[in-house]
């Protein structure tokens, strides 16, 4: 039964880093999106 | 390209896939009735885990077909299919092999058996770290998708080769019964399993989209971010 | 079409008389050859009954490892000295140059191999130099030096450099390795070449299937 356990545990982890770390780039390139629009803003 | 709408579409009707095949997987299949009764439960792990090892397989296939694409028409966009199917193709093998491990153990009663899946599979997550390394050491963009690129197309290929290998040299040092005869697919099991292999594929879609989505915006950032420092 | 020749076999020639020259690289790799087989006696000395039981891997390991070293050279070279530009230039397909390195890879792993199969005869008292057995690792020494080429040409080109190969190499080469492997041990054992004709045509088929794929993407490779 633990075996079970392990295993589904495993694959679920699995999928949530990918899910978790797809979030973190998200985020991360949309603050980048937003400074960038500021820069350009300012040199215009 | 999907629109962020249809995005959310695809997202619900993956996790909702997802749901409803551990329900089948857990609830709905019958118990493994050839089998000794303490492992009964753990024989639900093959609902799981040969769709991993499934799309595992399929993301690398997705890769080698980019890194072609690639090369053919230099297109960023190939570039970026084939590194996202493989972050996603790496999860997957890592998932498959470690709960094909656990399913060893109360199946045989070993952590580890050289069986051919099994091998390969870690041979496959081998060839997937071979491909972030070599993409990890590149700096220059171009240069770093052709030779990824190249470098995918022998990994792909490789990998029935080493299959065959493996699975003849198992028949010379027979060393496990296979495994399907003994936590094999009996009656009325075969929904739960083929809805499960269809969930799975489908998450394998959605993550890949999503995936590629983040890396298209990434993409967009550094062009950007070049275009301003240039001027 | 002769113009090919004529580069394949200039490219060739030039890294043989280099290494002629200075005997560079043969010399690393026989010494390290001829290392791991004491490594490896040493190994198995106490543990095993029969020591000849390990020579199909010790034969095999120690080859695959030996070769890795003697890879780097290929394009190392070029890179340094920037001579690749020169060869490029050249008005014929790429694949040339990957064909002329690619022979002198296997010229230079062949006369290693020559250099350990004594030395295994010798350390671990095995029939080894044998017609069947000689053919086998002649065309594994092919397709090793088929991927082991088109891999060097990319690690070089990276930070990582000649240490990224063996990660490039190793998983891509397995069949090569695991169908050595288990025709040597057939063939020490007394059987016939024939009995093996599956694993014979796996490694046929990875050199051609590989010397192929490398044909078609070599270009891709070098391309500045």
């Amino acid at each position: 039964m633990t075996y079970l356990a392990a295993a589904y545990g495993v694959i679920w982890l699995v999928v949530f880093i990918l899910v978790f770390s797809m979030r973190r780039r998200q985020e991360k390139v949309v603050e980048q999106l937003e400074t960038l629009e500021e820069i350009i803003n300012e040199k215009q | 390209m999907k629109s962020s709408r249809s995005l959310l579409v695809l997202n619900t009707v993956a996790a909702v896939a997802i749901l409803i095949a551990v329900y089948l997987a857990l609830v709905q299949a019958p118990e493994a009735t050839n089998v000794v009764e303490e492992i009964r439960p753990a024989q639900r792990i093959i609902y799981f885990h040969v769709p991993s090892a499934w799309i595992s397989m399929v993301a690398f296939f997705v890769t080698f077909i980019a890194s072609i694409l690639y090369l053919r028409t230099n297109n960023v966009r190939w570039d970026i299919w084939a590194y996202s199917a493989a972050e996603i193709g790496i999860g997957f093998t890592i998932a498959a092999t470690v709960s094909g491990s656990i399913w060893a153990k109360p199946a045989w009663n070993t952590w580890w058996t050289w069986d051919p899946r099994l091998t390969t599979y870690t041979i496959v997550l081998l060839l997937f770290i071979a491909y972030f390394m070599l993409r990890g050491a590149i700096d220059e963009p171009g240069r770093r998708a052709r030779f990824a690129a190249v470098y995918g197309i022998f990994a792909f290929l490789s990998v029935p080769l080493t299959f065959m290998s493996i699975r003849w040299w198992n028949t010379i040092h027979p060393v496990i019964i296979d495994p399907s005869a003994e936590f094999g697919l009996g009656p009325g099991m075969s929904t739960a399993f083929f809805f499960s292999l269809f969930a799975f594929t489908i998450l394998f879609v959605d993550l890949l989209a999503n995936r590629i989505m983040v890396a298209w915006d990434e993409e967009r950032v550094a062009a950007l971010r070049e275009a301003l420092t240039a001027n | 079409m002769k113009r090919y020749f004529q580069v394949v076999w200039a490219v060739l020639w030039k890294d043989l008389r280099i290494e002629l020259r200075t005997k560079d690289v043969f010399t690393s790799m026989a010494v390290f050859a001829a290392l791991a087989l004491l490594i490896f006696n040493f190994a198995f000395e106490l543990r095993i009954p029969d020591k000849s039981m390990v020579v199909p891997g010790v034969l095999w390991v120690t080859i695959a490892f030996a070769g890795v070293l003697g890879l780097g050279r290929a394009f190392i070279s070029e890179k340094d000295r920037g001579s690749l530009a020169g060869l490029l230039l050249a008005p014929v397909d790429r694949s040339a140059i990957y064909f002329g390195k690619m022979l002198a890879s296997l010229i230079f792993i062949l006369v290693v191999e020559a250099f350990i199969l004594p030395l295994i005869v010798v350390f671990f008292n095995v029939p080894l130099i044998t017609a069947p057995l000689l053919l086998i690792l002649l065309l594994g020494t092919i397709g090793f030096a088929a991927v082991g080429t088109i891999f060097s040409a990319l690690a070089v080109n990276t930070r990582a450099r000649e240490v990224l190969l063996p990660v490039l190499l190793f998983p891509v080469l397995l069949p090569l390795l695991i169908a050595g492997i288990r025709t040597t041990i057939g063939l020490l054992e007394g059987q016939s070449l024939a009995e093996h004709a599956n694993w014979l045509q796996l490694i046929v088929f990875f050199d051609i299937l590989f010397l192929v794929v490398a044909f078609l993407t070599f270009d891709y490779v070098v391309e500045e």
